[in-house]
């Protein structure tokens, strides 16, 4: 009992000095630029290549690793000129969707350059092993261990005795002030995203070193880690980093020991959820004051609770036309589009549908994130819920879809405002934590709740059934019930907008404070808004279901929720007309690049890119 | 009066759409205290910005020791042998006292460590108090405390030129005869200051010429010992 007890923990400590440095990376750019860079992940599976592409030339694998991080560095500085600087004015969540543009196309990119399979990754120390009681280390644990804590506490020895350091400290604390004190503020993040990028590098060879492989998709598991143990010690303080991935890397040990592998991510997400509903700020977030973030960056870190603000604090000067049209003047194009199936092909109506249910998702995202400003990176579970509900309802039980329908919407309904409830108290980027750990947490349900959803096989043959004595079996039929639908969710949400509920959630998005203040009963209006996005949602789940015949947690990935917020974004925050027009156009783009075949998700990234760079109030305009 | 230390020249800014300043012009001779006065939204605290590079001017021209510093970054124009005591004081809260006081010395970087040991020392001898709190976090003073702490912050630098924005704000009467007898003593030592402020009478007792503004543009200005009684002086407080 002792030694799995003593190897887990030593398992835990090593691999929490993977995610320590990982979180360090995130918490140096959280405290200097304000940003959640999703790019650290990508940085990571970066550095990792590098170093494997040098040990292939022949160098030794010291020497390799050194110039990969150097290399690493340099990307990091150049993500934050791609992904931060032209983006100063725009709204606060246009970078970090830049950001994640970025990673979509550095990972793409490694699958072309290294292609996507694993490769081994040479481990010199691996052989040699030392035992501690019954467990046991080998060199790769101590050397990764050692490296780590070097790193560490080099970083600290540099934040707090350096020039630079305490400049990087003091623009983390006030930027404006720090200027007035001669400080080069832009150079101050360039320095930031630079170390970043050497601390991401660093650890993506150590854990090369420790799996022993390379492959592109390592950059998004160990991302999220590095981030959930960012948040679990405190956005912006750097003891806390330390201590979150420590923290993180026992405790998923110690469950995976005890409770088994697959509960290994679920207890981690679990965990960070626990830790943000009793303390939103992290375990060292306030109160400690060699923080690095400090007073910007304790809890919301947008010095409004507005995410339509710009980074700079003041509202986006930038000229906003809106796009309002007539509610008629959509169902008359939702009623043009129901002319498709006579002159498309099978396909084109299979892609319309899809391009309708993407509709219906990215305007009920609109309506959580957009009107009420809770931004969500976990929509895709309760998309995935919707599905399902109708998968097993239909499929298992024989329900009819005049029965499955309200039962996915309400019932999804429900599940999202209970959801939702451990991120409504909370303000800023602690918001888009707490739905990335809830959105984790249902896909890892999905994939692991295997009596029942058949965990990674998914469910096939979901029968479509008949609707009020209409078989539903034809695509045709599908397609006019998923419109239909969507005309009547963006009739609902367009009633809502226009009513004083709608008012008052854009007056909770603009200002929470002032909202409690005025005396708006808050966190009812919050409830109601999650529970009217997951009944959306739960439709488009359904109709989902009933489309592909098939559901399987694949469909329900975080890149999912990633595609809806900027939908949302593209979209104009808020603007129902914008998100239809950006739900169809983004569920599109990826059949329309088709063209480009392996480059696809590189183009999928340069046009998001491009959309954010030169439409940061989105393609609608925010309302 | 031939060769100004700072010369702002006929410069306009804005916010966005917003129009904060229209043609000002304020010259600052070496050695000379100069104040700029106003009401809420003159655009005192804007012609300040505009020096320190905070804010661009989109016409005029704004030139220290004959040099163009428009268009510079504020790091650009701090390393110029400028030092400012920023509006709200603005300490470094979660520092210590004794790295604020390091920061402040940020400019100075590439000078020997002795004489940056040194003027530490002479900091705190000119606020004792700080020196009692030096290990304390900067946010846990009052905030005369703070304001003691962001003037001995510019001190640091030691600057040729002191750009200051409202340093009695929110303090008490007391904390603000404090501050004003440690200007005195600067001005006394031939420290060229640019100041805005609030409070007229403190003001015009310290500076040697004044400049009075009201919607972003200049309306008097003048020795600081004739505008004292000037009934424009009144009416831009007064909104008249």
């Amino acid at each position: 009992m002792i030694e799995l007890f003593l190897s887990q923990l030593l398992n835990g400590l090593v691999i929490g000095s993977v995610y320590a440095l990982i979180a360090l990376g995130f918490s140096l750019v959280f405290g200097v630029a304000n940003l959640i860079n999703f790019a650290q992940g990508a940085l990571l599976m970066l550095g990792a290549f590098f170093a494997f592409t040098l040990i292939q030339w022949g160098l030794p694998i010291v020497v390799a690793g050194l110039l990969s991080i150097a290399a690493t560095a340099a990307v990091g500085m150049l993500v934050e000129r791609l992904a931060l600087r032209p983006l100063r004015n725009a709204p606060a969540i246009a970078p970090l969707l830049s950001t994640l543009a970025l990673a979509v196309i550095a990972d793409a990119g490694a699958e072309l350059i290294w292609s996507a399979e694993s490769q081994p990754f040479p481990s010199p120390l691996q052989s040699f092993v030392v035992f501690v009681g019954g467990a046991f280390l080998t060199g790769v644990d101590i050397a990764t261990f050692l490296v780590a804590l070097a790193v560490m506490g080099g970083l600290m020895l540099f934040l707090s005795r350096s020039w630079t350091g305490r400049a990087l400290r003091a623009t983390a604390q006030d930027p404006e002030a720090a200027a007035q004190m001669g400080i080069d503020v832009a150079l101050m993040r360039q320095v930031a995203f630079g170390l970043a990028g050497a601390l991401g590098a660093l650890a993506g060879i150590l854990v090369a070193m420790y799996y022993q492989s390379v492959f592109p998709q390592m950059g998004v598991p160990f991302g999220i880690k590095g981030f959930a143990a960012a948040l679990l010690g405190g956005l912006a303080s750097i003891p806390g980093a330390v201590l979150g991935g420590f923290l993180l890397g026992i405790f998923e040990n110690l469950a995976s020991g005890y409770v088994g592998e697959g509960s290994r991510d679920l207890i981690a997400y679990s965990l960070l959820l626990l830790v943000l509903m009793v303390r939103p700020q992290g375990l060292l977030g306030t109160g400690r004051l060699e923080a690095l973030g400090g007073v910007a960056g304790a809890s919301g870190a947008i010095p409004t609770t507005s995410i339509i603000a710009s980074l700079g604090g003041a509202t986006a000067r930038t000229r906003n036309r809106v796009l309002q049209p007539k509610p008629w003047m959509v169902l008359a194009v939702i009623a043009l589009a129901a002319l498709v199936p006579a002159i498309g092909s099978a396909y084109v109506v299979q892609v319309a549908a899809g391009c309708a249910v993407f509709a219906m998702l990215a305007l009920s995202l609109t309506l959580l994130s957009g009107s009420a400003g809770v931004i969500s990176i976990g929509h895709a579970a309760l998309f995935g819920f919707g599905a399902y509900v109708c998968a097993i309802l239909a499929r298992n039980h024989g329900w009819p879809p005049a029965a499955i329908l309200p039962a996915a919407a309400f019932g999804t309904a429900a599940m999202a405002a209970l959801a939702t409830l451990p991120a409504i108290r909370l303000t800023g980027h602690a918001v888009a934590l707490a739905t990335l750990a809830v959105g984790q947490v249902g896909y890892l349900l999905f994939l692991n709740w295997i009596e029942l959803t058949r965990g990674p096989m998914g469910i096939a043959g979901i029968p479509r059934g008949s609707l009020f004595g209409l078989s539903m079996q034809p695509l045709d039929r599908q397609y006019w019930l998923a419109l239909g639908l969507l005309a009547l969710c963006y009739l609902v949400a367009h009633r809502l907008l226009e009513s004083p509920i709608g008012r008052t959630w854009r007056a909770i998005r603009e200002d929470r404070p002032a909202a409690h203040a005025a005396g708006v009963p808050v966190l009812r209006y919050l409830v109601l808004v999650a529970a009217t996005s997951g009944l959306i949602a739960g439709l488009a789940g359904a109709q989902f279901a009933w489309l592909q015949a098939f559901v399987s947690p694949d469909s329900f990935l975080l890149e999912t929720s990633i595609v809806l917020i900027a939908m949302v974004v593209l979209g104009g925050m808020g603007n129902i007309a914008g998100a239809v027009l950006a739900g169809v156009l983004l569920a599109l783009l990826p059949e329309a690049l088709r063209a480009f075949d392996e480059w696809r998700m590189i183009v999928y990234g340069l046009v998001l890119l491009a959309l954010l760079r030169f439409r940061p109030q989105g393609l609608g305009g925010v309302k | 009066m031939a060769d100004p230390f700072l010369s702002i020249e006929a410069i306009d800014v804005f916010y966005g759409p917003v129009q904060a300043l229209f043609g000002v012009s304020v010259t600052v001779g070496a050695g000379e205290v100069v104040a700029v006065l106003g009401g809420n939204a003159s655009g005192k605290s804007t012609t300040v910005k505009a020096a320190l590079g905070l804010v661009q001017p989109r016409q005029g021209r704004i030139l220290l020791e004959g040099q163009r510093i428009d268009g510079l970054g504020t790091h650009q124009v701090i390393a110029r042998g400028v030092a400012s005591i920023p509006e709200g004081r603005r300490v470094f809260a979660e520092m210590t006292v004794e790295e604020n006081l390091r920061l402040g010395a940020y400019a100075r970087r590439g000078d020997p460590p002795a004489a940056l040991a040194a003027a530490l020392e002479e900091a705190f001898g000119l606020f004792p108090r700080l020196a009692e709190r030096r290990r304390q976090a900067a946010g846990t003073l009052s905030g005369g405390e703070q304001q003691m702490l962001a003037m001995a912050r510019a001190w640091m630098r030691r600057p040729r030129l002191l750009c200051i924005d409202e340093p009695s704000m929110g303090l008490s009467p007391l904390f603000v005869d404090h501050v004003y007898d440690v200007l005195a003593r600067w001005k006394a030592a031939g420290l060229t200051i640019l100041m805005v402020e609030q409070n007229a009478n403190m003001a015009l007792q310290l500076a040697d010429r004044a400049y009075v503004l009201r919607n972003g543009a200049i309306v008097v200005q003048g020795a600081a010992a004739e505008l004292a009684g000037d009934p424009e002086l009144r009416k831009a407080y007064l909104g008249g």
